[in-house]
């Protein structure tokens, strides 16, 4: 339904006009035979015009109304309240338009502007702002703010009372709404709520672009009068340089914790928690996730626990701890207290005990971008051994996690190889760093949990990952510590590298054990046992290539005997075949120095070479475990 | 007679004093009177439209008298090129 303001005596003088153009336009009288056409072009267009002075004059006395009336604005007609507003404001009269068109029609964007917000803010929202005129609104407000007049008009004749009055009745529907979809899904209250939720967005779009015209509007002022929910509404329809986002986040999402009882989880079960609205905002900003982190302080549970959905606020926590864009100290900052909070606190969040799946496997993507703070410098991080131990068994502690370490420990491993030689002392640091980290994770995993085929696997292909490139590193044997590396790097060839793979698979192959561990029905004695052969394997591999490499260069005599090869056994009550590889290797060392063979300073090295993929400690860490499996 | 130079430069002279009288836009004034101020709504705006149509007919039609007045001129000097030199009366004007 359309209507007409009009201006009587501004009608009737728009109709004197119009007779003096066509009495002027008759007295035109174009009688030369060649502008015949002319003449024709002059008659239509008079005549058009002509048609419409009836019109004029039946306006002027509400006659073209005949059989409508003048139109009374009255409660539940959105558009008439808003038509009456302009009549009102232009002093006009109020009908029902002659030729009524459906489509809408768009006056002055200011002048509707002011109208619709001068409707909105004295108006019964109860009668003008049923749930089915939210759409409409949603539409017209939006293609009006679109334009500078039409969001200063309305957002400065609404005001910051207006806005809140507004926002609160609409925080008022949606709530009822929430309710009828809950517990049992209601899809058509479900998309009013919705629906309220952009209109609520368009809204906070509109203040925040009237403020960034130089407006006056105190958009501070206003999401702090309305609720939580509803300023995180508005502020996600915002669209906010990255500090300013992450600045009204952090006070929404702290003035929602307090308002909300830290026990009352029941909270959460609204896909409208702040935390949903606003942190997926954020977290598709390196930039704001970093400042919202810094921002938080120690405040973790703004981060952690206002949104059901976790996956924001873990990706918001990477950025802020990303390699590429932050150091050391600043992520040392972040992931040892995210972790303590994680493990201290995460258990008393009633429903929400257990984070799921994809939080472990952040959590070891969290500590595989900061493998050597984890591992050979923890003090980076304020952390004693034992505690950067500690924080890297709880990282471990389901598959996700081992999954996304091993994943960070590959690229790490890639990357080592793409971004410098790999015999420069930069890559024997960080491979080393690798090999530590990849050890402790072994270790780790063996000592609590080796119960599961599927973890083992993921070891597997880490430890494998590891071995491999430790063994093409026997090119300069950069993989190894330094001391090691000291002695014997340059002592070995290319050729001396492929003979360590070949033997490396072929030990791996004589032993069938290539491709272990076996699958999930497979018992977990015989898992057990396939990771302590594995782990022998994987310590035989390195020092054969080592010992071939030496012999190559002619650091060891060509007779020399070979070290030895790990020897599985079935009964394994007196150790595993880890604890045997480390007591035969100690007795072939000790054979090959008696005979001279063998410098005690090489022996040395050999060692740690040993040690870098086997230490005692993890052999006897395999051996009780393979103990108690028998 | 008709082709007369001066005949046909009247004819010209009248056409461009009613293009110059289109051009000045009969429907200025309305227009003025028609917006915001006066009206709003649909058929306001339908009013507009129809205006708007009529002055670009009207505009139109000045381009084309202006036109016709250009060609009756050429055709003012060409007659007036092919008259006999001023000096040798025509046969049919008196010259006493």
């Amino acid at each position: 339904m359309g209507y007409l303001a009009f201006d009587r005596d501004a009608v009737r003088l728009l109709e004197l006009s119009l007779q003096r153009a066509l009495t002027e336009l008759e007295q035109l009288r174009i009688t030369d035979a060649r502008a015949s056409i002319e003449r024709v072009q002059i008659e239509v267009a008079a005549s058009v015009v002509a048609g419409w002075s009836e019109r004029l004059r039946a306006v002027a006395a509400c006659g073209a109304m005949e059989g409508r009336g003048p139109a009374r604005p009255a409660g539940g007609d959105l558009d008439l309240a808003l038509w009456s507003q302009i009549a009102s404001a232009t002093r006009m009269h109020l009908v029902h338009d002659p030729i009524d068109p459906d489509t809408p029609f768009q006056i002055d964007p200011y002048l509707e502007g002011a109208a619709l917000a001068a409707v909105l803010r004295d108006g019964d929202l109860e009668r003008l702002v049923p749930d089915e005129e939210v759409v409409r609104l949603h539409r017209q407000l939006r293609a009006l703010i679109a334009t500078t007049p039409g969001r200063w008009g309305f957002v400065d004749r609404l005001g910051e009372d207006g806005l809140v009055r507004l926002c609160e009745h609409l925080e008022a529907r949606q709530a009822e709404l929430d309710r009828q979809s809950w517990p049992t899904p209601d899809a058509d209250a479900a998309a009013r709520a919705d629906a309220v939720a952009d209109l609520l967005g368009t809204i906070g779009a509109a203040a925040v672009a009237r403020r960034d015209d130089g407006g006056s509007i105190d958009l501070a002022r206003v999401v702090d009068a309305v609720s939580p929910g509803v300023a995180a509404q508005l502020v996600a329809g915002m669209t906010l340089a990255a500090d300013e986002l992450a600045t009204l986040t952090r006070y929404v999402l702290a003035r929602w914790w307090e308002r909300s009882s830290s026990s009352d989880s029941a909270l959460l079960l609204t896909s409208r928690a702040p935390g949903d609205v606003l942190l997926p905002l954020v977290a598709a900003e390196p930039l704001a996730s970093r400042l919202l982190v810094d921002g938080v302080g120690d405040r973790w549970e703004l981060l952690l626990r206002t949104s059901r959905d976790k996956e924001p606020a873990e990706a918001i926590i990477l950025h802020a701890t990303d390699p590429v864009a932050v150091s050391s100290a600043t992520a040392g900052r972040i992931v040892p207290p995210v972790l303590d909070y994680l493990r201290t606190r995460h258990h008393d969040l009633d429903g929400f005990d257990d984070p799921p799946d994809h939080s472990r496997a952040w959590l070891g993507s969290l500590a595989g971008a900061w493998l050597p703070e984890f591992g050979s410098r923890p003090d980076a991080w304020g952390w004693s051994r034992k505690e950067a131990e500690d924080a890297l068994a709880f990282v471990i502690d389901e598959d996700g996690a081992i999954a996304a370490l091993s994943t960070q420990l590959t690229a790490r491993l890639h990357g080592i190889g793409e971004s410098m030689p790999l015999d420069s002392a930069g890559a024997r640091a960080a491979l080393a760093e690798v090999s530590e980290i990849a050890g402790r994770v072994n270790a780790l995993v063996e000592l609590e949990r080796v119960d599961d085929a599927e973890t083992a696997r993921l070891l597997s292909d880490m430890t494998w990952a590891v071995a491999d490139v430790i063994a093409i590193g026997a090119l300069g044997l950069v993989s190894l510590p330094a001391g090691v590396a000291g002695a014997v790097a340059g002592h070995v060839s290319e050729g001396a590298a492929v003979g360590a793979m070949s033997g490396l698979q072929g030990l791996a192959e004589r032993h069938g054990w290539l491709g272990a561990p076996p699958d999930r029905s497979t018992a977990q004695r015989d898992l057990v046992r396939d990771r302590d052969d594995l782990t022998a394997v994987q310590a035989a591999t390195v020092v054969t290539a080592t010992f071939d490499a030496l012999i190559e260069r002619g650091r060891l005599p060509a007779d020399t005997p070979p070290p030895p090869a790990p020897t599985p056994v079935d009964d394994r009550s007196d150790g595993g075949t880890s604890e045997r590889y480390l007591d035969d290797f100690q007795a072939w060392q000790d054979a090959v120095l008696d005979s001279g063979d063998l410098d005690p300073e090489l022996a040395e090295d050999l060692t740690c070479v040993l040690h870098t993929m086997l230490n005692p400690a993890q052999a006897a860490q395999l051996g009780v475990a393979v103990r108690t499996s028998s | 007679m008709a082709d007369l130079p001066q005949h046909l430069r009247a004819r010209a002279a009248i056409l461009r004093r009613q293009a110059a009288a289109l051009d000045r836009q009969p429907f200025g004034p309305v227009r003025l009177r028609a917006g915001d101020d006066t009206w709003i709504g649909p058929t306001a705006a339908a009013f507009r439209d129809a205006l708007g149509q009529a002055e670009r007919t009207l505009r139109s039609a000045a381009e084309g008298l202006c036109r016709h007045a250009v060609r009756l001129e050429a055709q003012a000097d060409v007659a007036a090129a092919a008259a006999p030199p001023s000096g040798v009366a025509a046969p049919w004007i008196r010259t006493s």
